[in-house]
């Protein structure tokens, strides 16, 4: 099929250039409840992806450019047509003209798929559904009412118009797990999803441990006092907290207006009184669930500094906005790679009357462009002065990103949490608790 | 877009006969097919994108080997790819020992289509940019603080086609969206804000008035440099957007019986008793015509009906998928969905919402000394094990004396133990309103479209 399409597109004089993206995705899939099987899948699915480029002038002369996205599935048998309302579509379209990605460029010897799934993914998920069962066994107290794997192999060849023909193959591995603790007749949950690229980033037994612990702490949990005090966020949400800062760094946001960053000037209104944020775009992160070789545009993954010591240095850009900006092009966002702060986890944790720490939000999306966050607390611990801990479940914080960070410390332990790496913890120092 | 449903006849045919097939071997197996068709447009004030929705086309088998279900689905929906999966399904998967069996229902064969008023494929493509060019320029030019303005609209046709041994279904159901986004700036910091809608229904959605346009531009405006609330137990008004978040979070997921079965609601001990003020009525229901969530029949060919989940403060029924309905001997509901042929069967919501009342939101402000009116919903997460509610709202108006002030909070997020919140409805006014983008997730993924909606509402709940 990608032989035929890319014939029909060099051939078109219509069209001034065009990348495609053949992707295979398999993912296999097993759902297990308590000691039963719920459902096992397997999923085949190929298509492939075309942007097609179309440039004609406006009265001014200028040349101006159309882009169009379509997919053709296994067994399409209206291609031409397809083509050809491709066509029409990009005519519509008087947008600035930017060039595709040039061939020749060294895309880094970047392995982002586990062997074993790629070749066995039965097999693995057996292994797991062992590994788990074993586990398991161990806690009388514990019953697992759902855990679902979904492993996924996908294979994508990027090819476009000025002669690029790479692939890249990559695998994902998604744990949906459920614990039930029963303490005293009464049944207290702990759930998590979250995705590792690969067997040796998957750390079922260790993991494992942590989620007992969740589950076992919260039949006995309180909801914090309301009032400001300090918070420090771990674990998944992390990857999420940032988003703020990743969006007014986007080229693409100062290209639309929306943009508050400027490269050189500070991206917080006032000087930090804790650590300074820097901040990587980083698609070579080993076991990051970002990492690429190449992007969508075919440009190699790099690690590029964005943020450094609270100052933008540059926008991160495809190709697409660097063009329209004028500036070097750093490929799409990686994962996002925090520096780590001086103040190991065991003080991050010292309270002089409390803090707070949140392992996991029932929800947590704080609001890219103006920074607001909320999230009510599914797993968190207050540490007293006294030394006491409590398990805490219920109750919010809420606040805005841009605000709090200006009074934040970062761990100097670092972990990785889906596409994240960076500090294991964040500490802001005054947030609003929501609670009794 | 939408097709004569009779294109569909080599495909049915191919599927009966896999589903035919594969119950020589297995007492039960079914086929569902599942393709999108249709186009994106964004027009901001530097770019035009129009795009075609990918396609995600493709065919599930479903075989029952008589303890779980094993499912093939791939992309490959030739005559030739399916009896593949069929001959491997067969040679593959193990027949076990029974411990349940599936029901097909009685024998029905339909073809639906969703009704709209205005078909998005009569008008041309530079039409529907000028008119959505229009929006956006009028909302561009409505504030000095706009920096930034851009309209999204989609149009997508979702076909489905149902085969087991006793039914042959097909729906085509056209949704539409059209959504106007601004970001306002003081410099120091933005605020963005939408309108419109997404539902199943056609190009008449794109009927956007000025005076609409108007109030998102002044209510982003409105929420530049506003504080946050004092955390504490309000006296509370939701707007329907807000009711419906709570609908949603509060008892849309925990009936979902799928989690009855894992023991993970903690609805199953409530059944038959009180769970709400006696002024609460909630049901989902994916036969409300025009919503998001609305569709003729579920991705196990139940044909769509309402569910009443709570009568009079009482919860009555749970939602079902077949699996679930079977093990736990629970009524059929057409609440069994799937992302797409790619992604498992659940139990999921459709259009789910609280009922109506008699008392208007003017009397429910005059009724409130202090309190806070939350006019909009825009997210939440569910916590059906412990009864858990987190819904959020972009921000909440102050009421004092009985009336609306100038003071603004944000951002908003309510959270509590859902019967004591459920319970504290003191007043729901007569009209409901749908709301939101239609899109859910179970946990944090497989994603379907649902409606939300209900009344202005008048409780108590803890804000932070």
């Amino acid at each position: 099929m990608v032989d035929k399409i890319r014939s029909l597109l060099e051939s078109n004089p219509e069209i001034h250039a065009w990348k495609l993206v053949h992707k295979y995705t398999r993912s296999d899939q097993l759902y297990l409840s308590f000691n039963d099987r719920e459902a096992e899948r397997c999923s085949h699915t190929a298509s492939t992806q075309v942007t097609l480029f179309t440039r004609h002038r406006n009265t001014k002369g200028q040349y101006l450019q159309g882009s169009t996205f379509f997919e053709v599935p296994e067994n399409d048998s209206r291609l031409e047509q397809r083509i050809d309302n491709a066509i029409a579509r990009s005519r519509l379209q008087n947008n600035e003209p930017y060039d595709l990605t040039p061939s020749g460029l060294t895309y880094p010897e970047f392995n982002d798929a586990d062997s074993e799934i790629c070749q066995n993914p039965e097999k693995v998920l057996k292994q797991l559904e062992t590994r788990l069962h074993d586990r398991a066994a161990s806690y009388a107290k514990l019953s697992i009412p759902s855990s679902e794997f979904f492993l996924t192999y996908e294979k994508q060849r990027f090819l476009n118009s000025n002669g690029i023909d790479v692939d890249a193959e990559r695998t994902k591995i998604l744990w949906d797990i459920v614990l039930l603790y029963r303490l005293n007749g009464e049944e207290s949950e702990f759930w998590n999803i979250f995705s590792r690229q690969g067997l040796s980033y998957f750390h079922l037994e260790s993991d494992f441990e942590d989620f007992v612990t969740y589950a076992e702490d919260a039949t006995h949990t309180a909801i914090p006092k309301s009032g400001k005090c300090p918070v420090i966020i771990t674990g998944d949400a992390l990857h999420i907290l940032f988003q703020y800062f990743i969006f007014h760094s986007a080229a693409s946001s100062r290209y639309n207006n929306a943009a508050l960053f400027k490269p050189g000037a500070p991206v917080l209104k006032n000087a930090p009184a804790g650590d300074p944020l820097t901040m990587f775009s980083n698609p070579q992160h080993p076991g990051g669930s970002a990492s690429y070789r190449f992007d969508g545009d075919a440009l190699p993954g790099k690690r590029i500094p964005i943020i450094e010591n609270g100052v933008l240095r540059q926008y991160w850009a495809t190709k697409q906005y660097a063009d329209y900006l004028g500036i070097e092009p750093t490929g799409d966002f990686g994962n996002i790679e925090i520096s780590s702060g001086s103040t190991p986890w065991n003080d991050l944790i010292k309270a002089t009357d409390r803090v707070i720490l949140v392992v996991q939000f029932s929800t947590f999306d704080p609001q890219p462009i103006a920074g607001d966050f909320m999230g009510e607390i599914r797993v968190g611990y207050e540490y007293r002065a006294n030394g006491e801990v409590i398990p805490l479940r219920g109750g919010s914080i809420s606040g805005n990103v841009a605000v709090s960070m200006e009074n934040c410390r970062f761990s100097k332990e670092m972990a990785t949490f889906d596409h994240y790496y960076g500090p294991r913890g964040v500490r802001f120092e005054s947030i609003q608790v929501a609670g009794e | 877009m939408i097709i004569d449903p009779r294109e569909f006849s080599e495909l049915k045919n191919h599927l009966s006969e896999a589903v035919s097939d594969l119950e020589k071997k297995y007492s039960y197996a079914e086929a569902f097919f599942s393709e999108e068709e249709g186009l994106s447009i964004g027009v901001s004030d530097k770019e035009t994108n129009i795009n075609e929705i990918p396609a995600r086309r493709g065919v599930v088998l479903n075989i029952f080997n008589g303890s779980y279900s094993c499912e093939i689905a791939t992309s490959d929906t030739s005559e030739k790819g399916i009896a593949s999966i069929v001959k491997n399904a067969c040679a593959t998967i193990p027949l076990t020992p029974e411990k349940y069996t599936l029901d097909p229902g009685n024998r029905l064969t339909r073809d639906f289509i969703s009704s709209f008023k205005q078909n998005p494929s009569e008008i041309d493509l530079p039409s529907k940019l000028a008119e959505l060019e229009s929006i956006r320029q009028k909302t561009q030019h409505m504030s000095k603080r706009v920096v930034s303005t851009f309209v999204r609209y989609s149009e997508k046709v979702s076909r489905k086609i149902f085969v087991n041994r006793h039914r042959q279904l097909t729906q085509q159901l056209l949704r539409t969206a059209c959504v106007p986004v601004v970001i306002v700036s003081d410099g120091m910091s933005s605020k963005i804000n939408h309108a419109g809608n997404g539902k199943t229904a056609g190009y008449e959605i794109v009927n956007i008035s000025d005076s609409i346009l108007n109030q998102m531009v002044e209510e982003a405006e409105s929420l530049l440099g506003i504080p946050p609330v004092e955390p504490g137990v309000y006296t509370l008004i939701s707007g329907p957007g807000l009711s419906g978040v709570i609908a949603h979070e509060a008892f849309g997921h925990g009936v979902e019986s799928d989690l009855f079965l894992k023991r993970r609601a903690k609805a199953v001990e409530f059944m038959g008793k009180s769970v709400a003020s006696p002024l609460v009525n909630l049901y989902d229901s994916p036969a409300w015509p025009g919503e998001a969530g609305s569709y003729f029949f579920d991705d196990e060919g139940v044909i769509a009906s309402e569910t009443c989940i709570i009568e009079k403060g009482i919860l009555k029924r749970a939602i079902t998928d077949h699996r679930s309905s079977v093990l736990l001997n629970l009524p059929r509901t057409a609440n069994g969905r799937r992302e797409s042929f790619a992604k498992k069967v659940y139990t999921r919501m459709s259009n789910t919402y609280f009922g109506r009342g008699a008392q208007p939101l003017d009397d429910m402000i005059q009724s409130i000394d202090r309190g806070l009116f939350l006019p909009k919903g825009s997210n939440g997460m569910e916590d059906p094990k412990n009864w858990g509610i987190q819904a959020e709202s972009p921000y909440a108006v102050e009421i004092k004396n009985g009336k609306l002030t100038d003071r603004k909070f944000a951002p908003i997020v309510i959270t509590g133990f859902v019967p004591e919140l459920l319970k504290s409805i003191s007043m729901v006014g007569p009209e409901i309103e749908f709301e939101g983008m239609g899109i859910c997730q179970k946990g944090h993924k497989e994603q379907v479209h649902v409606a939300i909606g209900g009344p202005f509402m008048k409780m108590r709940a803890r804000v932070g």
